[in-house]
């Protein structure tokens, strides 16, 4: 712990150096741009701009990369909360209240909430893997497929606490959610499913074209069809509108501590990351929170559970990246190759043959981050001002970026046609009053439930017994079976109080 | 206001109802366990089943409260203009079609005035040509621009 400490001091000392902190700002700005447009992520800002670093030393370019990748999660919330467009998957949560909230006059709020929440989340998760970077890459390490089958498996029966009244909706939305995932080639029997003659299928609905067109160009069709929305307001962007009072700030600490902690967590998990630990955190508050009953009608709760998991989950899923150099995600599998591209394996010696490395990186995370909130409120104002612009303007503009999004994302004209098929479905959804929510969480996990559980088989040969061969899995197998059976409970219970009264 | 179905709240269920048919016929063929796991077509199957029951369910409840949507013609404006701006992008180019597409928008639709429909439209054509084409070098169709270009 100390010696981490002497360590950390150490790695201050290099990353405050005026090359490393342009690095990190540099970083951090590109980053917050990147992800404020829909459609990009961590993972594209990465991917472009690996080949300029290396005319850089190896320090300098991880402190730039690994700011980029940090504030587009910062990015990704924005026009999730302004136009009802998230910028990556992770920021799917944050569209939910977010949006509302914008939509009740208090976007300002609601980018205040995301941003402060992003820090703690994030400082937190960082601050964790300082401390237990190892230990944690470790208890990563004890997940294999049957573990994380489970894991995804009760991600997905927590939808259940999110369906409310409307049960079958839900589980329309749902059932929706995994036929849409199973399309494309199976990985395991290598049959194509689904694809109805299109090459551009083979791979499978793309997550992109189906969130742009879910939120994004369904949003234009209801701007357009609802004469309420088509007027434009008048919205205060003063410092008291654009940021938390004492009040919200102690509404949002407890959620933001929690799953700042669940998220490290989620992301030290091989192939868990962002995207789930912001709905595992979300369904989790929406269960658990003082505020329950608002959240998902607007409440900086919501956002701030969503925010702060997923930029913990950035933090943590650098642990098993530097210790262990196996990378969780598609962004941080980038960052790996970079890194071996730099001369550097990432594993258990990379602490021990290069602090000059990994520590810098670690304390530039905390600079970034800091750099990160100045810069994001020092944006809010400016990002409310295009609120106040009339939905009649804003309408074609949206349109003009979700096409072109939707076309960025495969760089075929396929995905835009797809975009709009799933937002118009998306509109029809919308008038019969089922949520999307649940179609997208299934669409994210139902991949992931089926390599896992595939895995599991082919490792035991066909045995089910795998599925419970140690503690984690019997925890799991609780859980899922406790979020199974407490909506059954809270009826009866609820019936029994009925007939009481 | 034209209305184009009173109905409207009903087709997603309906719609639910037969894809998920199409699924479920789709998955059984694919086969369901196969080398000792679940075959491809598993997972489809437990959606599709899910999606049928659960969208009879919810028809049941619509048709039985009576409530109905209006569903508005004005829908068709920004499917319609989205698919004409990406057709003519094929002959023009993308960025230039999405913006003659933001001026007729606003110009015809929203009866903006012409000089404003097009300042808009042109300002944001630059702004995602700066985005998409000078920076991050997104191969976007150009058109017969192509050609003169290359």
């Amino acid at each position: 712990m100390l010696e981490n400490l002497s360590w950390i001091m150490y790695g201050f000392s290099i990353a405050l150096t005026f090359k490393n902190l342009f690095a990190a700002f540099l970083g951090a700005a590109v980053g917050l741009f990147v992800g404020i447009i829909p459609g990009l992520g961590g993972i594209t800002g990465i991917s472009i701009l690996l080949p300029l670093t290396f005319h850089v030393h190896p320090t300098t370019a991880i402190i730039f990369l690994a700011a980029l990748y940090y504030s587009t999660m910062y990015g990704g919330a924005y026009s999730a909360i302004l136009i009802n467009i998230p910028g990556d998957s992770p920021a799917v949560m944050t569209a939910i209240d977010g949006y509302k909230m914008t939509k009740q006059g208090r976007g300002g709020k609601a980018l205040a909430a995301a941003t402060i929440s992003s820090f703690i989340g994030g400082t937190l998760g960082i601050l964790i893997l300082t401390i237990l970077g190892p230990t944690l890459a470790e208890i990563g390490l004890k997940f294999g497929s049957p573990e994380l089958a489970l894991l995804v498996l009760f991600a997905m029966t927590s939808i259940g606490w999110m369906l409310g009244e409307d049960i079958a909706g839900g589980l329309l939305a749902t059932g929706i959610g995994v036929m849409l995932a199973t399309v494309g080639v199976d990985q395991a029997v290598g049959i194509s499913r689904y694809d109805f003659g299109q090459i551009n299928l083979l791979s499978g609905i793309s997550f992109i074209p189906l969130i742009i067109g879910v939120f994004g160009f369904c949003q234009v069709i209801e701007m357009v069809v609802t004469p309420a929305l088509r007027k434009g307001g008048k919205t205060a962007i003063g410092f008291k509108e654009c940021s938390l009072n004492k009040k919200e700030m102690k509404r949002i600490l407890p959620t933001t501590i929690r799953q700042g902690i669940l998220g490290t967590f989620i992301g030290v998990m091989p192939g868990s990351g962002a995207t789930t630990s912001s709905f595992l955190s979300y369904i989790m508050e929406k269960k658990i929170n003082r505020n329950k009953e608002s959240i998902g009608e607007g409440a900086i709760e919501g956002i701030a559970a969503a925010e702060s998991s997923n930029n913990a989950a950035a933090a943590g899923a650098m642990a098993p990246l530097l210790t262990l150099g196996i990378s969780g995600g598609a962004t941080t599998a980038v960052l790996l190759g970079g890194l071996t591209m730099w001369g550097l394996n990432p594993g258990p010696m990379l602490f021990a043959d290069h602090p000059d490395f990994a520590w810098p990186l670690i304390s530039s995370m905390y600079i970034a981050n800091i750099i990160c909130i100045v810069l994001a409120f020092v944006c809010i104002p400016l990002l409310m001002k295009a609120v106040s612009v009339p939905t009649s303007v804003m309408a074609p503009i949206i349109t003009a970026v979700c096409v072109i999004a939707a076309y960025t994302s495969g760089n075929n004209m396929f995905d835009v046609y797809l975009m709009i098929i799933l937002g118009v479905f998306a509109y029809f959804l919308k008038i019969a009053n089922i949520s999307t929510t649940p179609l997208l969480l299934a669409f994210v996990l139902t991949p992931m439930l089926e390599k896992y559980i595939r895995q599991s088989f082919d490792m035991s040969a066909g045995n089910l017994s795998i599925f419970y061969r140690n503690g984690i899995c019997w925890t799991f197998i609780l859980l899922i079976l406790a979020m199974m059976i407490s909506p059954l409970v809270k009826r009866v219970v609820a019936t029994k109080s009925k007939i009481d009264k | 206001m034209i209305y184009l179905n009173k109905a409207a709240n009903k087709v997603a269920p309906v719609l639910a109802i037969l894809v998920g048919v199409y699924w479920v016929l789709g998955g059984i063929g694919y086969g369901l366990w196969i080398n000792n796991g679940p075959g491809g077509g598993l997972f489809p199957l437990i959606g599709g089943i899910v999606t049928i029951v659960s969208a009879t369910i919810y028809m049941i409840k619509l048709v039985k409260s009576e409530v109905e949507f209006n569903i508005s013609a004005r829908m068709l404006t920004p499917i319609l203009t989205t698919i004409a701006a990406i057709i003519i992008s094929y002959l023009m180019g993308l960025i230039l079609s999405l913006g003659l597409m933001i001026v007729v928008w606003l110009k015809c639709y929203e009866q903006y005035s012409l000089r404003k429909s097009l300042t808009i439209g042109v300002a944001t054509s630059i702004i995602l040509y700066l985005i998409f084409v000078l920076w991050l070098k997104t191969p976007l169709p150009m058109g017969i621009f192509k050609k003169l270009l290359y």
